[in-house]
């Protein structure tokens, strides 16, 4: 064993929400307009007020197209298509500024959710810009692993394989009430069961070397780690093992 | 098959049984909250019979999954084991058995007894944060026992209260400050 298996070792996040390709992201329905920029701002503070974007706060208001001779195009989000599709159910307010700055409506998509990450974020700017925060989260890990971590994460996954292939039983160091702030290294993804038994005891991180695509619980069958009801959350990470290591 | 009459085809258990059953139940989540621990409580009936019953130990055991329905879960099948019955058979029994708890089992204890076949499931509260009968998942449905809710639901509900209001003295750490202990 060298350091060269370590190129084959891979650490892969499962998210909360199931991967959608960046350009079939669910979308919605809007109203929008060009506007004529010197009332963007005066327009754009009037929507605020009246038809703010309750649910797509990263959807920016204000498209800005560059046209041919450099000048600039300026459209401005409405507001929502109304559930019946009849624009006459718009906001009375957001009529009555259409016709009082005589614009030309116009219906476009722009993206349901905020973007996870910079390739979804590009993909939706080519719809409408949107907005893109990049996630700060507290479990670490989540956004990527030093050479260390990653070095320990492998040994650790090697050696629950090794258990699992061995059978070998190696018992309780000791007994914490609860896991908090414990990692686990388990060799396949966990079921339901097992998967909220590990909530319950509050574990921090969870590093599984195989899916289990008729029983996972984590990504496969259910997505436990993105339930929001539940008291604890853990981060969910798949170990790509080489080829190797799985035949000593 | 049922030797009861056809109209109760649709609740298999009669309801006064379900009073009884799950009274007893309310006991056990009883003496769950005389031993501080979150008060659920349950038993299992196989055949109009009670054969086991279970209560939430998860502080005691210093253990989190040692909910009513595991700890009555490992005594049946302990005995059972100890009887010397085959997987077979143990699978024949509890595709006979009733489960009934003063809480909708959370997704943990749902699963659990999914995998074992039990027959139907009674509960009484609903469990909003961790259900697994129907609140956050419903592997009832997917894995095939039948489940009724609402059952003495206002005394499940009422012995949470009690044990809230006195405080957990062993929850990890509170998410919102204590009530004063009602210890006078």
């Amino acid at each position: 064993m060298g350091s060269d298996d370590i190129g084959q070792w891979r650490i892969e996040y499962i998210p909360d929400k199931p991967p959608v390709p960046p350009d079939q992201q669910p979308t919605v329905d809007v109203v929008a307009s060009p506007i004529d920029p010197k009332f963007a701002n005066a327009i754009v503070r009037r929507l605020n007020q009246v038809a703010p974007l309750e649910n797509l706060r990263h959807v920016k208001r204000v498209q800005k197209k560059c046209l041919e001779g450099g000048k600039a195009e300026l459209s401005v989000v409405l507001c929502i298509v109304p559930d019946n599709g009849d624009l006459r159910g718009m906001p009375p307010d957001v009529q009555e500024l259409i016709s009082s700055y005589q614009l030309s409506t116009f219906t476009t998509k722009v993206c349901k959710y905020a973007a996870l990450s910079k390739e979804e974020w590009e993909a939706q700017c080519k719809l409408w810009p949107t907005s893109y925060h990049p996630p700060t989260y507290n479990i670490s890990g989540i956004t990527g692993f030093s050479e260390d971590d990653s070095r320990s994460v492998f040994s650790f996954m090697k050696y629950a394989v090794e258990l699992a292939t061995s059978g070998n039983e190696w018992g309780p160091l000791e007994k914490p009430y609860l896991c908090t702030g414990y990692d686990i290294y388990l060799a396949w993804e966990p079921c339901v069961m097992c998967a909220m038994a590990l909530v319950h005891q509050r574990i921090r991180r969870i590093f599984y070397a195989f899916p289990n695509a008729s029983a996972g619980a984590l990504g496969s069958v259910q997505r436990l780690q993105g339930e929001k009801s539940l008291n604890h959350h853990y981060a969910v990470f798949r170990v790509f093992m080489p080829q190797d290591t799985l035949r000593t | 098959m049922a030797s009861s009459g056809e109209q109760q085809e649709r609740c298999p258990a009669a309801a006064a049984d379900s009073l009884s059953f799950m009274e007893l139940a309310v006991q056990q989540a009883k003496l769950a909250l005389e031993s501080l621990e979150v008060p659920v409580g349950c038993v299992i009936v196989e055949d109009g019979k009670v054969i086991a019953s279970g209560r939430n130990r998860t502080n005691e055991t210093r253990n989190a999954t040692r909910h009513a329905e595991m700890e009555a879960i490992d005594v049946i099948l302990d005995h059972w084991h100890r009887s010397g019955l085959s997987a077979t058979e143990v699978a024949e029994i509890f595709s006979r058995c009733i489960l009934y708890v003063t809480c909708e089992p959370c997704i943990m204890c749902a699963s659990a007894l999914s995998i074992l076949g039990i027959k139907e499931v009674y509960y009484g509260c609903a469990n909003d944060k961790f259900g697994g009968c129907g609140s956050i998942l419903s592997l009832h449905i997917a894995r095939g026992f039948k489940c009724y809710g609402g059952i003495m639901a206002s005394e499940a509900v009422s012995l949470f209260r009690d044990f809230y209001e006195q405080g957990n003295p062993n929850a990890p750490k509170p998410h919102r400050p204590r009530a004063a202990q009602a210890s006078s």
